[in-house]
């Protein structure tokens, strides 16, 4: 295929395959404690070397979405998707502010599942806010202390008030509540909240979460907060995943293998979330697909960018 | 089983009652099927009289959250079979009793060993469940057979036991029937416990569980994936160490059954020259499968590499495969046949006749005309273990591990030879501990990873046939045979190997972790899952060996392999009450359990 010099994008998207058809052996390597599959999950999808300029959107998309079908095949009824956005630990480079985790990005997660599989609605979408972990306590404050990547430090001390870091999120959510209310996503949830969290937070929104994903001993989690979440309708998940879902040699190693096979990307990008997606069958408890989109851009990409939910309507998809 | 005690003459004895409890429990069942209630539990006689088989009254659904309800299901029919039972009598979970065919009394009510139907030393025909299909069979498989059942189990050599072992409890001066003098002439091995009905294999009992698959492409898959897990099963539930009174050197039931209903001839079994009968059958209608099914690419010509022998049955509208695989089944004779139910053109007894006298590890079951019921597969090498949390355990292993093969597409082919060996490989004693079996080492290796092209339907898990876009070949298709598979011991297949394997139970949590669990669910589930895990290290023993250990420690053991009555009732008595939670068995549960 032609070079593609696409050194001007700044801002890329980028597509893994799906891993319930590309996961082999090596993506259970154990590299120290660590599970490495996510590493290796990015490592597969540049066999396929592809890319794609939306024009509407601005973004380049590697691969090329429509390329290899992932579009979902039967009923739309007989399949659960679920999404979780990860918003990653601004670089220490960003000029988006660390304490105000851009509402846009929702929209434009969405949009590109929407795009990936073929579908307009989203069964559970539920929200990682970077430095969050649920710790066995019912603290208001729990967010452990990953500050290298954090450029503000008068924004820290903000932080660690339990008021000020739910009022950040609140824009977020606003978004996905937006989504909500056209019936692109059925249930709204959040990951790592402790009970207080959950608390101020279900006060202070408008559509509450129905879901809070816990990675934890499931068998050693306090009474309160299930109790709690019993009485307030919220479901309490279980997760694995790792609260550094992208790690910066793992990004490197993707832009990389990206100029390895002729798809030039720009020095300057940073990635800013990660989607993780899973399409299952609930009733035969079959895993159809699932996978990772993350998101890049560059520092000079314009921080207030927008995908509108028109968009979205006119494409179909 | 149900068995009762006797305090007084401490002996535990099996209760011939169970008919009646039975009768009972059908009765309530009929009347909540009358008043359109949903049945928590089913009931079915078995080949033993003092047997019960319980299943769900209806299906579990396909949730994580259905799964849970196995264990609860479980404990509930205990629950209701004993509501039936004598203040004496217990519902007991076990593969095999340890004393059926001794001498004395084992029966409650007890009979002579003179019956018709097995001709039997040992045990009389009034162990066999009086629904006239089972003696019958008994008596059929006798007479095809040309002999008495001849089943031989390696006894276990203890300090004190003789060698050679000649068993001294068989009466070889017998001359009620022909067929007595059948285990002086050789039948009855040296060095053996020699067992001479069905009833001593039929009358083991087992865990099988049935999925339902989409549709028949994923029946066949899930039959062949499943089927080198038989063995693995089997060495990981081995339950039953002891037959006829004496310690034997294995672990498990399956051969035993296999040699209970073996009704080949002379000649089928390759003792005599063929005159009489057609060719040479090389196992018995009851053993693991001859040979695998699936449409998949990835099953390669190879690794049905066992000599099928076939009748030639015209069977039109399925591909070669599947015939092969019932005329396979149909070369054995029908057992029973009810005389009213000869003649008949649209049922689908016959076949059913035929498919429910083939046992084997797996069995395919298609769906009965005229029902809703679709595809199904069932999982049958399972030993029963005491406990309702044991039991559930395997259950939910097993049920998540389908999950996985179909979502991840696993593939488990191995030559269907080397699944043989596994078999026997998990007789052995400590199999769990100290053999290796025959196993895939890249599971992973289906149509999407090995660039085998062309349609594959399915491997997307979804139920609709569709064209995929597959890669082109990669080149890769060149490894031999051999390097697929390797010797591995359970504790690697299950628990992992490093780097190399992952162990079945890392893929299982891996699945748990792609999908919507709640935390609750997780906890339960991970329980079932962190037991299995620490049966297959070692950590735990098996039930086999719990068993073993609990009678050679026996203060009344005299180190010779015999478990004498007041032993049996011992160890019968502490099944009771570690079942109950009344008593603790660390090696064996490892306080696994004790608090649902």
């Amino acid at each position: 295929m032609k070079l593609f010099d696409n050194t001007t994008s700044n801002r890329v998207i980028i597509y893994t395959e799906n891993l319930m058809r590309v996961t082999n052996i090596k993506s259970f390597k154990r590299i120290g404690n660590k599970n490495n599959q996510e590493a290796n999950t990015f490592k597969i999808l540049y066999k396929r070397p592809s890319c794609t300029f939306d024009k509407v959107n601005k973004v380049l998309e590697l691969p090329d979405p429509f390329k290899f079908n992932q579009k979902l095949t039967e009923d739309r009824d007989d399949y659960e998707v679920t999404a979780k956005l990860f918003y990653l630990p601004p670089s220490s480079t960003s000029i988006i502010e660390s304490s105000t985790p851009p509402s846009q990005f929702i929209t434009q997660s969405v949009y590109h599942l929407f795009k990936l599989l073929g579908i307009n609605t989203i069964d559970t979408f539920i929200i990682y806010f970077n430095g969050f972990m649920f710790d066995g306590s019912n603290e208001i404050s729990n967010k452990f202390n990953k500050t290298s990547n954090m450029k503000n430090n008068r924004d820290d001390d903000l932080n660690n008030h339990g008021k000020s870091d739910i009022d950040n999120l609140l824009e977020a959510w606003k978004e996905l509540e937006t989504l909500h209310k056209k019936n692109m996503i059925y249930k709204l949830g959040v990951s790592e909240f402790t009970k207080n969290q959950l608390e101020n937070f279900i006060k202070a929104v408008e559509v509450p979460p129905k879901i809070d994903q816990i990675n934890f001993d499931c068998c050693a989690i306090p009474k309160e907060i299930i109790e709690f979440a019993k009485k307030n309708n919220i479901e309490l998940l279980s997760h694995n995943d790792s609260t550094d879902i992208l790690p910066s040699t793992t990004f490197q190693k993707i832009i990389d293998d990206a100029n390895t096979n002729k798809v030039r990307l720009n020095k300057d990008l940073s990635p800013r979330w990660v989607l993780k997606y899973s399409v299952m069958i609930p009733d035969r408890g079959v895993i159809n697909n699932k996978g990772y989109i993350v998101m890049a851009s560059t520092t000079n990409s314009d921080p207030k960018f927008t995908y509108t939910i028109d968009e979205i309507e006119k494409n179909g998809f | 089983m149900v068995v009762t005690f006797d305090d007084e003459n401490k002996n535990a004895k099996l209760s011939l009652r169970v008919f009646e409890i039975l009768n009972e429990l059908q009765k309530e069942e009929e009347a909540a099927m009358q008043n359109r209630e949903l049945i928590g539990t089913s009931w079915k006689p078995e080949f033993g009289r003092y047997m019960l088989e319980g299943t769900p009254g209806f299906p579990y659904g396909g949730t994580l959250k259905d799964i849970l309800q196995v264990e609860p299901n479980m404990k509930f029919r205990r629950q209701l079979a004993a509501k039936y039972m004598k203040p004496n009598e217990v519902p007991i979970t076990i593969a095999s009793f340890p004393r059926l065919g001794c001498q004395g009394q084992f029966l409650e009510p007890h009979y002579e060993p003179r019956g018709e139907a097995s001709r039997s030393l040992f045990v009389p025909d009034e162990v066999i469940n009086p629904h006239a299909r089972f003696p019958t069979l008994a008596a059929n498989i006798r007479k095809r057979r040309g002999s008495k059942v001849a089943i031989n189990m390696p006894i276990f050599h203890d300090i004190k036991t003789p060698k050679p072992f000649i068993d001294p409890t068989i009466p070889k001066d017998r001359n009620l029937f022909p067929e007595d003098k059948e285990a002086a002439e050789g039948a009855a091995l040296p060095d053996h416990i020699y067992m001479d009905a069905m009833v001593f294999g039929m009358g083991c009992c087992c865990l099988q569980i049935t999925f339902q698959a989409c549709n028949i492409e994923e029946a066949r898959r899930l039959y062949d994936q499943l089927a080198n897990m038989g063995p693995i099963m089997l060495a990981l539930t081995a339950a039953a160490p002891i037959y006829r009174g004496y310690l034997a050197d294995v672990d498990c039931r399956w051969n035993v059954i296999a040699g209970s209903v073996d009704d080949r001839t002379k000649e089928e079994r390759g003792l005599e020259p063929l005159k009489n009968d057609r060719f040479v059958i090389n196992k018995s209608r009851y053993d693991s499968i001859d040979c695998y099914i699936s449409t998949d690419k990835t099953l390669k010509p190879e690794y049905n590499d066992l000599d099928l022998c076939i009748r030639h049955v015209l069977l039109l509208g399925i591909d070669e495969l599947l015939a092969r695989h019932v005329a396979h089944l149909f070369i054995r004779d029908p057992l029973v046949i009810f005389k009213e139910l000869v003649d008949q053109n649209d049922d689908s007894d016959h076949f059913e006749n035929i498919q429910s006298t083939n046992w084997q590890t797996m069995r395919f079951k298609p769906p009965p005309p005229n029902s809703n019921i679709g595809w199904r597969v069932e999982f049958r090498s399972m030993e029963i273990q005491i406990t309702d949390f044991e039991n559930a355990a395997f259950a939910v292993f097993i049920v998540l591990l389908t999950r996985v093969i179909l979502s991840y597409g696993l593939n488990f082919y191995i030559p269907i030879s080397k699944v043989d060996e596994n078999m026997m490989i998990a007789h052995k004693r400590d199999a769990v501990l100290n053999e290796k079996f025959w196993f895939r080492k890249n599971l992973f290796e289906n149509e999407g990873n090995n660039g085998i092209n062309g349609e594959s339907l399915n491997t997307d898990g979804s139920c609709e046939e569709h064209h995929t876009n597959t890669q082109p070949p990669n080149g890769d298709t060149s490894t031999s045979i051999e390097d697929e598979y390797e010797q591995m011991s359970i504790n690697e297949i299950i628990n992992g190997n490093g780097d190399k394997f992952p162990g079945l139970i890392t893929l299982i949590f891996r699945y748990l972790d792609s999908v919507n669990i709640d935390i609750e669910s997780r906890c339960k589930l991970g329980k079932y899952l962190e037991f299995v895990s620490k049966k297959a290290g070692g950590k735990l023993q098996t039930t086999a060996r719990w068993i073993r250990e609990f009678v050679r420690s026996h203060p009344k053991y005299q180190q010779d392999s015999v478990v004498t009555q007041e032993i049996n009732y011992d160890l019968m008595k502490m099944i009771d009450k570690v079942q109950k939670g009344e008593e603790n068995a660390p090696e064996l549960l490892g306080g696994f359990g004790t608090n649902s």
